[in-house]
């Protein structure tokens, strides 16, 4: 299937004018991009409702890129001088970033500028994400207030997604001065959610309208969250406007480089920015985008922006991408990627599936990342079984397929230590395998979940879940407690207690499951787990009469059949429902053995060929 | 060049009986490894339904199981395949003696082949090793930089194209100086043969020949080279694309192999060709 892909004029992306959200921090920005210098110089209005019952008589404001101003930061100090395989920490002066605010006013016209201090939660006090702005005056519950700001942000050449690369590429991500988000914490206690940038933790805001302007040179290609709905030139330098609705951040890019691709999706605009070394990619991108839309149309919500931006960053400044924002997002690839390898598009999927996972249903993704990343890779390998196949969506070529949800779950159970994997846990408190926890176990669990209560059933829980709490910031309590309720409406108590366990289990332990067939004598079959974790299943037994006898355990206790005839076969759990099962392999057993002559016959002739090809240079 | 490819192929067509031996030497290592793969899905999946799934085709996801459950359980064959790799390589010099012999007197008798294969044994062993040190040389020269500094130099450059396009350019570089190697590795042991001058002598005349009639020696290198490629290429395509009986599979693969030996036999009898008429 190929996508057509046509020049569409930009009034495609026409933004609602309806407010679906809390609109809490509204900004208004206008920038300038000095390309030589890396920096957008500019002022921003900031409009912030206090929707606590209390006057509040601080802000607090993000300023992550001052984690890319040395290697004092919080960030760098995590990454022990290498990020993504590279040492950072000789770089030139002018390779590093910053952001900093110039002054800073409420609209009636006191000046906060000197009030404004950095503060740190850990201690480090060189650390400058965190920025703490007393007010004269406080914000009385349900009122508002206005601050002006004139503020620098200087790029780092690129260290992790924010940053600059060859040719002009910028990435404008967690650049600007950003409130954090004034919230009732787990005891009910309000106060700012605003967290110092960590290693392992993404980011968190509150709802509102940006309404952007950025004023840069002509040959650039510009992209950016939301709809553009303005754009004029003058000598050698373009302005565009982009007013993006309902969303929790703004991020943008230019670039010579990018080419402009753009189709429709009913009535939703996607836009794909590709290089031009990328230009094959463009229309495997467009599908993807089009086959993610529609998947979460079918089977969880409606998109409910006008719009999306997908861009694929040239391949020197892949570190920009694989990232998620606001109706934004940067996937990644290389020149001649070949078509066996889906690895491009399941990528794309995962972080256009954000826009559902941390932009609508806007976790906090520093404190509770599961929330998304868990949640998407789960949808993302539904997308990518669902349209390319389930056992070839990663990989297939020369016979070796690889499906997604096979790759989650092998990148969960080939974890060396599964000692300390609970999933709902602060990006902080996570050591080990982080992917292998908090994506891979997740969407494992959704799948062994789905697998229980059916594919029907789970959408019927996730669309009610995404109605419920769209546009809101939803926990890990909000989840759990929408699955109970939601399962005790479809199922019976024993039931509802055996997914819940497994829910509450993942999340907040790490029990492990691994059922085994210990062993088959006659008529005799014993069963046993090495894990903690259990879940009823099927028992499929087949007799040396081919009779088959289907038999439940519940896995708690190893558990011994006797039937009247000899037993040929056992198999626990034969439709694999139990996904988290650590190894599947031992899960049956046979009195006969398997032949294996295809490998043999095989691994002969590609011995034949390897030593054939050595010797031609011998 | 074209009259030599086509002798080559004559004659190599004529010596099929030695190719066939060679791919029975060949087997025989196969089986070594290929029991081995038997014996450790045997002991790992072999009583399991997994093993059955397997057995109809590859499953990533029962052999990664089978990895973390059994670590070791490919460790053998990955112990004995450098091992095979050295002893096919060490008798391999013993069939390329016969065989070149066998082409140079044109003779096919089976008797004039062991003699020589034992005859020429460690001169061409000298040889042999003396060119697989230059092409490890080479390998590690052209390729080692490039690909150590691969993240560094991708970042630099404008175009991720680009950094493709250095892969190829090295590549053709790396084709065209292994060519001259082979060539002469090849052309010094027929010399070697022809001659029987001392081994230097033998060296000086195969860089010599190789290098007088570079162009041409090079475009039988590469036409024979990227023949045996396609034939390996369609080998495994063939086997993974179409579904037939395991033991038809495997026979149609034997007959890739055996075409693929005949071609490195063509590609000998080619540069003797050449040599003669030198």
């Amino acid at each position: 299937m190929t996508s057509v892909m046509c020049k569409l004029s930009i009034s495609q992306c026409t933004p609602l004018n309806e407010i679906q959200s809390v609109r809490i921090a509204d900004y208004e920005m206008n920038v300038v991009l000095d390309h030589d210098k890396k920096m957008a110089t500019g002022t921003s209005i900031i409009t912030w409702r206090n929707p606590s019952p209390n006057s509040v008589k601080e802000l607090k404001m993000y300023m992550y890129l001052n984690s890319f101003k040395n290697m004092k930061s919080t960030w760098l100090r995590g990454t022990d001088g290498e990020v993504f395989g590279r040492q950072i920490a000789d770089r030139a002066p002018e390779e590093w970033g910053f952001v900093t605010i110039d002054s800073i006013s409420v609209m009636d016209g006191q000046d906060l500028t000197s009030n404004i201090k950095y503060v740190q939660a850990d201690g480090n006090l060189d650390d400058e994400s965190v920025l703490s702005v007393p007010l004269n005056r406080s914000v009385r519950p349900g009122d508002s207030i206005v601050l002006m700001l004139k503020f620098r942000s200087k790029l780092p050449k690129t260290i992790a997604r924010s940053g600059y690369g060859e040719n002009n590429f910028h990435l404008f991500v967690h650049w600007y001065p950003k409130l954090g988000v004034y919230e009732q914490n787990k005891e009910g206690i309000w106060g700012w959610n605003c967290h110092q940038f960590m290693q392992r933790t993404e980011f968190y805001g509150n709802f509102g309208k940006y309404d952007m302007t950025i004023t840069c040179d002509d040959s650039f290609t510009v992209g950016a969250s939301g709809c553009l709905i303005e754009e004029s030139s003058t000598d050698d330098l373009q302005t565009v406007r982009y007013l993006a609705e309902d969303v929790i951040d703004f991020a943008w890019c230019v670039s010579p480089e990018l080419e402009v691709y753009e189709d429709l999706w009913e009535d939703v605009y996607i836009r794909l920015l590709v290089p031009r070394d990328h230009r094959g990619m463009a229309d495997r991108y467009m599908m993807a985008t089009k086959h993610a839309l529609q998947y979460f149309d079918e089977h969880l919500g409606r998109y409910p922006y006008p719009g999306i931006t997908i861009m694929d960053p040239p391949f020197h400044s892949l570190r920009n991408g694989f990232m998620e924002y606001p109706t934004f997002a940067t996937a990644g690839t290389i020149y001649g990627m070949p078509g066996w390898f889906k690895g491009s598009e399941s990528l794309a999927i995962h972080e256009f599936a954000h826009q559902f996972f941390m932009g609508v249903l806007a976790n906090n993704e520093k404190e509770e990342a599961w929330l998304d990343e868990g949640f998407v890779t789960y949808y993302e390998d539904r997308i990518m079984e669902a349209y390319y196949g389930q056992h070839t969506s990663q990989l297939d070529v020369f016979g070796i397929k690889y499906g997604n949800s096979a790759l989650s779950r092998q990148e969960y159970v080939s974890m060396r230590d599964h000692s300390s994997t609970a999933i709902a846990r602060p990006g902080w408190e996570i050591t080990g395998d982080y992917k292998g926890i908090v994506y891979s176990k997740t969407a494992t669990m959704l799948k062994t979940l789905e697998n229980y209560i059916s594919v029907e059933k789970m959408d019927e829980m996730m669309r009610s879940y995404f109605d419920e709490y769209k546009f809101s910031h939803p926990r890990t309590s909000t989840f759990v407690n929408h699955a109970d309720r939601f399962l005790k409406s479809s199922f019976s108590q024993s039931e509802v207690d055996i997914y819940m366990n497994l829910i509450k289990a993942c999340l907040f332990g790490s029990d492990t499951v691994d059922y085994y067939v210990e062993h088959i004598e006659e008529n005799v079959v014993t069963l046993n787990n090495k894990g903690a974790l259990s879940m009823p299943v099927d028992i499929e037994l087949i007799t040396i009469t081919n009779d088959t006898i289907i038999q439940k355990w519940d896995g708690a206790s190893p558990k011994t059949i006797e039937t009247g005839d000899t037993i040929s076969s056992v198999h626990i759990d034969p439709q694999e429902k139990l996904y988290l099962d650590l190894n599947l392999n031992n899960n049956s057993l046979k009195i006969e053995k398997s032949s294996f002559s295809r490998y043999i016959l095989k691994t002969i002739t590609s011995v034949q060929h390897a030593l054939q090809s050595l010797s031609f240079f011998l | 060049m074209m009259k030599s490819i086509k002798r080559g192929l004559g004659i190599a067509i004529r010596f099929w009986r030695l190719a066939f031996l060679i791919l029975l030497v060949q087997l025989v290592f196969g089986i070594i490894v290929g029991g081995q793969v038997g014996n450790a899905l045997d002991h790992s999946i072999g009583f399991s339904q997994a093993g059955e799934l397997f057995s109809h085709g590859f499953d990533y996801a029962v052999y990664q199981d089978m990895s973390k459950e059994f670590p070791d359980a490919l460790s053998n064959v990955k112990r004995t395949i450098p091992i095979i790799i050295i002893a096919y390589l060490i008798i391999s010099i013993f069939l390329q003696g016969g065989l070149i012999s066998s082409i140079i007197k044109s003779e096919k008798s089976w008797k004039l082949f062991f003699q020589n294969g034992v005859r020429y044994y460690f001169p061409f062993l000298i040889i042999g090793l003396l060119f697989l040190v230059l092409i490890f040389v080479l390998t590690v020269l052209l390729w080692v930089p490039l690909l150590m500094n691969a993240i560094g130099i991708v970042e630099s450059l404008a175009s991720d194209r680009l950094f493709f396009y250095s892969i190829y350019t090295v590549g053709i570089v790396y084709i065209l100086v292994l060519s001259l190697l082979v060539n002469a590795s090849v052309n010094s042991r027929i010399n070697y043969a022809m001659l029987h001058h001392s081994i230097f002598s033998s060296l000086k005349a195969g860089f010599s020949w190789t290098f007088k009639k570079y162009v041409p020696l090079t475009g039988i290198f590469i036409f024979f080279g990227f023949l045996s490629f396609l034939f390996l290429y369609f080998s495994i395509k063939i086997d993974s694309s179409i579904s037939m009986n395991v033991w038809v599979s495997f026979i149609v693969t034997l007959l890739f192999v055996f075409f693929r030996i005949v071609i490195k036999s063509a590609y000998y009898a080619a540069l003797m060709d050449y040599a003669e008429a030198i």
